[in-house]
């Protein structure tokens, strides 16, 4: 007996403990599910596998080149510098976790929030949930970021790994996030892109929805601002590469002049401490490159399976996609999303830093770009231009207090270097992660029935063609 | 065989999708494809290797220099076939006629 439980105990810790061959595992499983031979489910399992040891090569670095920045700027000023930016927040999340042997349970989670979905979809009768969200970096994204902060400020003083309990409840809480957010801004976007027939599966869909709802006060639809010419240069800045540079050179090359030359050790001989600056800053944009290439290798397999299993189970489901889709639709909005949230984001550091804030904050690139244009796409369809400037810089200011207030509390992990800082992650998680701390894990629980109200208004207000955007719903009437 | 490249402004999310989206369009007509996606930082260094036809919005078409060999297909909506299907169909009936069964 003991010799099978030792085989069994060996298979959980060696085999489904270790992340990389857990996800390979389950695009392989996932690929045999959907009809594929048996080649091409194992050519999945390596890309799947090598994409995350990928990743992790671009999170170690990432780690490896701000941690003594943070270090040294706490050391001398007692203040901590952290990035908001999803990477950033994924790369705490993971090698945090890591550290208390908890990675494998990001893919719990993920499977456990994917599975909620497809049942709140398949009960769609009596939940009103008509989206399911395939969006696969985002959802092993969020995932990780979730499972950290609650893990955090719920259990690691134990020491221990995350609990079952814990996995499960983040995992269902995740999963209705996932379904009640994308569903609730369906109506929106069917009107911000004329009817395409999707929703968004991203990590701002409260804030387009809030924006979409308040634009109408705060400008007029008839002032697109798609009709606004741009400055030419500003299109630079659509370049993940060149973006990445150039905030973290203004940010990040801006605390390390004021931490002064004294503070690095480099070789005098071989750098000015301006190009040793840019060396270190243009490192950010290197690990996040590398950091995309392994999670674009194994999420581009774990979305097909996705999609092949949406496709399969749940025919009429509309698909909640990358928000950057919306973008073809309005394409001036994002670039006014992104200056007028920067200023925003200015604002509220400089302030941060006037007040002595133990926690400074650092504007990241995906945080301005994607999720202040999104916003600046939702506000413009309703509310013209003036709303599209407005809505983002407002939220500009939301992202980094919010983050800042979440962050006190999560900042002494072993490998923190930022936070998510998108809207709803500024927001409603935020607030979650900080009540959690106070309350306990109640939080998390009574957060999936409350979410799970949200269709059940939405779908009072509109009965009769409620379930008229989904696909099947359409052919039958 | 061509050559189709997506290219969106991060290279994970939008450019995949527009990629599932199309390989299933080009396979459902019979066209035989390489279908790559990248971010608009790699489009130059895949384009310069030899790319038929780029797909990307419309907010980043004036980002992606196409040289005269490869064709640049703006969109406005990337998830619809009812738009990159015909301009598909057109670029290839009239560059790669041979490609058609």
């Amino acid at each position: 007996m003991d010799f099978v439980l030792s085989i069994f105990m060996g298979f959980i810790n060696k085999f489904l403990g270790q992340p990389a061959l857990l996800l390979g595992s389950i695009t392989f499983i996932g690929y045999l599910f959907l009809g594929k031979k048996i080649y091409e489910a194992l050519a999945g399992f390596i890309k799947a596998y090598v994409g995350f040891k990928i990743l992790q090569v671009g999170t170690g670095g990432l780690v490896g080149t701000f941690r003594p920045i943070i270090t040294s700027l706490s050391d001398k000023y007692g203040i901590t510098a952290l990035v908001i930016d999803p990477y950033f927040g994924q790369t705490s999340a993971t090698e945090t976790l890591d550290a208390f042997g908890s990675l494998q349970y990001v893919g719990y989670v993920m499977l456990i929030a994917f599975a909620f979905n497809i049942l709140l979809v398949a009960f769609r009768k009596q939940t009103k949930i008509r989206t399911l969200f395939i969006t696969g970096h985002i959802m092993y994204q969020q995932s990780a970021v979730l499972l950290w902060a609650m893990f955090w400020v719920l259990e690691s003083a134990g020491g221990n790994p995350a609990s079952p309990l814990l996995v499960g409840v983040i995992g269902v809480l995740m999963g209705t996030y996932w379904s009640v957010t994308s569903n609730l801004i369906i109506e929106a976007t069917q009107d911000v892109t004329d009817g395409a027939g999707f929703t968004i599966g991203h990590q701002q869909m409260f804030g387009a929805w809030v924006a979409y709802k308040l634009a109408g006060k705060l400008g007029n639809k008839k002032h697109d601002v798609n009709h606004v010419e741009t400055p030419g240069f500003l299109s630079i800045l659509n370049d993940n590469v060149v973006a990445n540079t150039i905030l973290m050179t203004f940010f990040v090359g801006g605390i390390m002049l004021i931490l002064g030359k004294d503070a690095f050790e480099y070789n005098t001989s071989k750098y000015f401490f301006s190009t040793f600056i840019f060396e270190k800053t243009a490192l950010f944009a290197v690990y996040i490159a590398i950091l995309q290439q392994g999670v674009r290798m194994f999420v581009a397999e774990l979305t097909t399976s996705f999609q092949g299993i949406s496709d399969k189970l749940l025919k009429g489901a509309v698909p909640a996609v990358d928000c950057a889709v919306t973008f073809g639709f309005s394409p001036n909005a994002p670039t006014y999303g992104f200056i007028f949230g920067f200023f925003g984001q200015l604002i509220a550091i400089f302030t941060l830093v006037a007040i002595k804030s133990p926690v400074l904050i650092i504007a990241g690139f995906i945080c301005l770009f994607f999720d202040n244009g999104t916003l600046a796409v939702y506000a413009n369809k309703a509310g013209g231009r003036r709303a599209a400037a407005i809505i983002p810089f407002i939220a500009g200011l939301i992202q980094v207090f919010g983050s800042a207030l979440v962050l006190t509390v999560l900042k002494d992990g072993p490998a923190v270097i930022g936070w998510m800082g998108m809207f709803d992650w500024a927001t409603l998680w935020a607030a979650a992660v900080l009540l959690a701390d106070k309350i306990g894990i109640i939080i998390p629980i009574i957060m999936i029935p409350l979410l799970l109200v949200i269709p059940q208004l939405q779908y009072r207000r509109h009965k009769e063609t409620y379930f008229t955007t989904m696909r099947d719903e359409k052919a039958e009437a | 065989m061509i050559k189709v490249l997506a290219v969106c402004g991060n290279g994970m999310g939008t450019s995949l999708v527009i990629k599932m989206k199309v390989k299933k369009f080009l396979d459902a007509n019979n066209i035989k494809a390489e279908m790559m996606s990248c971010a608009l930082a790699e489009a130059k260094g895949y384009i310069s290797q030899g790319i038929d036809i780029v797909l990307c919005s419309h907010n980043l078409a004036k980002n992606v220099d196409a040289p005269e060999r490869t064709t640049l297909l703006g969109l406005k909506n990337l998830m619809d076939e009812k738009e990159f299907g015909p301009l598909i169909l057109e670029t290839v009936k009239a560059r790669f006629p041979d490609e058609l069964s």
